[in-house]
């Protein structure tokens, strides 16, 4: 993400008046196989879902699964914020959920596998109780029971 | 998430990116662009032990600027005071059919209205205006007038941003944000929602207010 020096003031002041968990350590698990016989799952903060799912809410603690075969054509965003331009999201959802460039790397032999289905939360989320109490440890349990190796994390 | 935030919630694996929020794999388009901040991503996976924080340098990237202009930072032009949104919003949907037609895909659909039925919402959106007790009728039940006027709001920019992807390419964010907070009825009606939403003793209408232009 950009340098605060260049964000806009409005902006750089919301950004900065997101409380933030402060880890003093952090739990470290090396890799067992290599990314080439690895399964990988995205797990996503920018508020993508199917179109016809429920469109998230600002403060949304819920997830929306979204199968890793699904086409961009088949994907909204509803994490809505003036504080950046989906523009970018609309012209190229890989921007932010790199479908394409993933499959690439499979077809490439570089990554093992796709999970069958990625996850998406909503971005900017100020009260994260919810998530890390409730929704995210059951994410990591789906994700765990489809066998992920990796999962890559993007925000918006 | 910017350094500042990375940095405290001290993850075992990140990348900083120097991109405008909204593009964390880079520009929209450039695949080599993204396939290399996949790479040092994924290059976090060899390391023996962490926390393992590595940055992306792109100086070009870094000189952008990182989040779009405000409507507080573009003046209206006459033209825009002076257009009929309804009229607008029927030849910003000619752009965008073509759009649609070129690529197979729109970001248009959180308000669950069809943009065939945009005139009905601009509509709505006068009324709203004049008299906030206004409703439309279509409005799905599970949501709200607030939350509907916001995904309106939405559905009407990436209409008019995806029409002007398909007149303007390769324009840019900044010039593509002027034009339509300071060129179009659009931009005038997001100022006049802001304003009577901003003036409401509701928090819930106070708060979609904030995140329709500051």
């Amino acid at each position: 993400m950009p340098s605060l020096n260049k964000l806009s003031e409005s902006t750089r002041n919301s950004i900065l008046t997101l409380p933030v968990d402060v880890n003093e350590s952090t739990p470290f698990t090396p890799v067992k196989k290599p990314l080439s016989a690895s399964r990988v799952a995205i797990v996503t903060s920018a508020g993508l879902h199917l179109r016809e799912d429920r469109p998230f809410t600002a403060g949304d603690p819920t997830y929306r699964v979204i199968p890793s075969d699904a086409p961009a054509a088949s994907l909204v965003q509803s994490h809505t914020s003036i504080g950046f331009d989906r523009t970018g999201v609309l012209e190229d959802i890989n921007v932010v959920f790199p479908i394409n460039r993933l499959r690439e790397m499979v077809a490439g032999g570089r990554i093992g596998e796709l999970a069958p289905h990625f996850y998406s939360f909503m971005g900017a989320q100020r009260d994260t109780s919810a998530i890390k109490e409730r929704t995210a440890p059951e994410v990591a349990g789906l994700l765990l029971g489809e066998g992920v190796d990796v999962v890559l994390l993007t925000p918006t | 998430m910017i350094r500042e935030h990375t940095a405290k919630v001290n993850p075992p694996r990140a990348v900083y990116v120097p991109f405008p929020l909204g593009l964390p794999l880079g520009h929209p388009g450039n695949s080599a662009e993204q396939q290399a901040v996949l790479d040092l991503a994924f290059s976090t996976l060899d390391a023996p032990s962490g926390p393992v924080l590595l940055e992306y340098h792109d100086e070009a990237a870094a000189n952008e600027d990182g989040s779009p202009m405000q409507a507080s930072e573009v003046d209206l032009d006459d033209e825009a005071r002076k257009a009929d949104l309804a009229t607008e919003a029927t030849l910003m949907r000619r752009y965008w059919e073509a759009r649609l037609a070129a690529t197979g895909r729109t970001g248009v659909g959180l308000s669950k209205i069809p943009p065939q039925r945009f005139r009905g919402v601009v509509r709505f959106l006068e009324a709203y205006v004049a008299d906030p007790s206004a409703d439309m009728g279509g409005r799905p039940a599970d949501m709200p007038v607030p939350l509907f006027i916001r995904n309106c709001v939405e559905d009407l920019r990436v209409m008019y941003a995806e029409a002007r992807l398909q007149t303007h390419p390769g324009e840019s964010s900044p010039d593509r944000q002027r034009w339509l907070l300071g060129s179009t009825a659009l931009g005038v009606m997001i100022r006049k929602l802001r304003d009577v939403m901003d003036a409401s003793d509701d928090p819930k209408v106070k708060a979609v207010a904030f995140g329709l232009a500051r």
